[in-house]
């Protein structure tokens, strides 16, 4: 899922300096799930949005309400009222859902509240780790499940660099694990470690972000 | 103006600690207003941010000793949750001093009367009386 992160409530407060009342729009989508930007996290930045203005002597009226998710336009519709009653809105889902709301709301600026950050998972509570770079082009097939792409810090495809350490990364060696280690360890606990001997024709890195922006056409789903 | 100071007092401990006080005529600060709850890990964070919208001079969050929570968990949630509003409240301007949290058991009511006391002057010695919401 998308990970993210709240944006430090002053770069928050910078953008809705004009503004005396502001729609703080949540995801019950991924933002939710890694307590960035749903429900309850919402009811926690209008309040401390209503605080931080009233230290300055300045008032801030906020609506808050969160929607199924902010990437469909169907559930879109439900925050068309609420936008027309405010001045601005500040969406705390990902990237892809303040542009979604920036772009069916064009009379209204839509400020972002959380920083996209990466596509991830929990690996205990309160924490969660890069697992996918959506390369387009999915080679855990070959890797025993674990992607060199997203979890090496260089992105290698032909083993380990020289920095690697007791099953760490160089980079990071308290936190980063050494995705190759990692690949050689799942391999060799299901007895494929002869995968690594494979040769593997040169990557084509054009479905990637390399290739530009992306698009998907499924037509046989089309109306 | 004197504004409240809002004490959540789990159920199991801290509230038991302040009925003891009525019985032990330990005296309580006059502006400590308690909320009681059934394990101090149910307050959420938005709980005492309304609380602070709404004029409370400061909030206390008072639960069992870690090793002694009825719900296993409540007393390490409530603490991280103190913990990481402190930093909010740092963010917006506001003192983080103004939440705590601290652990008693139902047998420490002068404990409870003291550290709740302590806490309510504190956020009013030098005459530095909090607006609602400041």
């Amino acid at each position: 899922m998308i990970i993210a992160k709240r944006k430090p409530l002053e770069e928050i407060l910078s953008m809705i300096e004009p503004y005396k009342k502001v729609l703080v729009a949540g995801c019950n989508g991924c933002v939710a799930i890694c307590l960035a930007g749903g429900e309850k996290e919402v009811g926690i930045l209008a309040s401390a949005l209503r605080l931080a203005r009233r230290q300055k002597k300045q008032e801030l009226l906020t609506v808050e309400l969160t929607i199924e998710r902010q990437c469909e336009h169907e559930f879109i519709d439900a925050l068309t009222k609420p936008v027309s009653e405010c001045e601005a809105v500040i969406s705390m889902a990902c990237g892809i859902g303040v542009q979604a709301l920036a772009e069916r709301f064009r009379d209204r600026w839509v400020f972002p509240g959380v920083n996209t950050e990466f596509l991830g998972m929990p690996v205990e509570q309160g924490v969660w780790n890069e697992y996918c770079a959506a390369c387009g082009n999915c080679l855990l097939g070959i890797t025993g499940g674990i992607c060199p792409v997203a979890r090496c810090s260089k992105s290698l495809l032909n083993g380990p660099c020289g920095g690697t350490e007791k099953g760490k990364c160089e980079v990071d060696r308290e936190h980063i694990e050494c995705a190759w280690h990692l690949i050689y360890e799942r391999l060799k606990e299901k007895g494929r470690l002869d995968i690594l001997d494979e040769l593997q024709k040169p990557r084509d890195w054009s479905t990637s972000r390399d290739g530009g922006v992306r698009r998907i056409v499924r037509e046989d789903m089309r109306l | 103006m004197i504004t409240p100071v809002v004490a959540f007092c789990c159920e199991n401990s801290a509230y038991l600690a302040a009925d003891a006080c009525g019985s032990l005529r330990i005296g309580l600060h006059p502006d400590i207003v308690m909320v009681r709850v059934p394990c101090i890990g149910s307050v959420k964070e938005i709980d005492i941010l309304r609380e602070l919208e709404e004029g409370a001079r400061g909030v206390v969050l008072a639960g069992c000793h870690k090793d002694a929570c009825h719900h296993l968990q409540g007393t390490c949630r409530a603490e991280k949750r103190v913990e990481g509003l402190g930093a909010l409240l740092r963010e917006c301007g506001i003192d983080s001093g103004r939440v705590r949290y601290f652990a008693v058991s139902p047998r420490e009511a002068r404990t409870f009367a003291a550290m709740t006391g302590e806490f309510a002057w504190n956020l009013t010695r030098g005459n530095n009386e909090h607006e609602p919401g400041e």
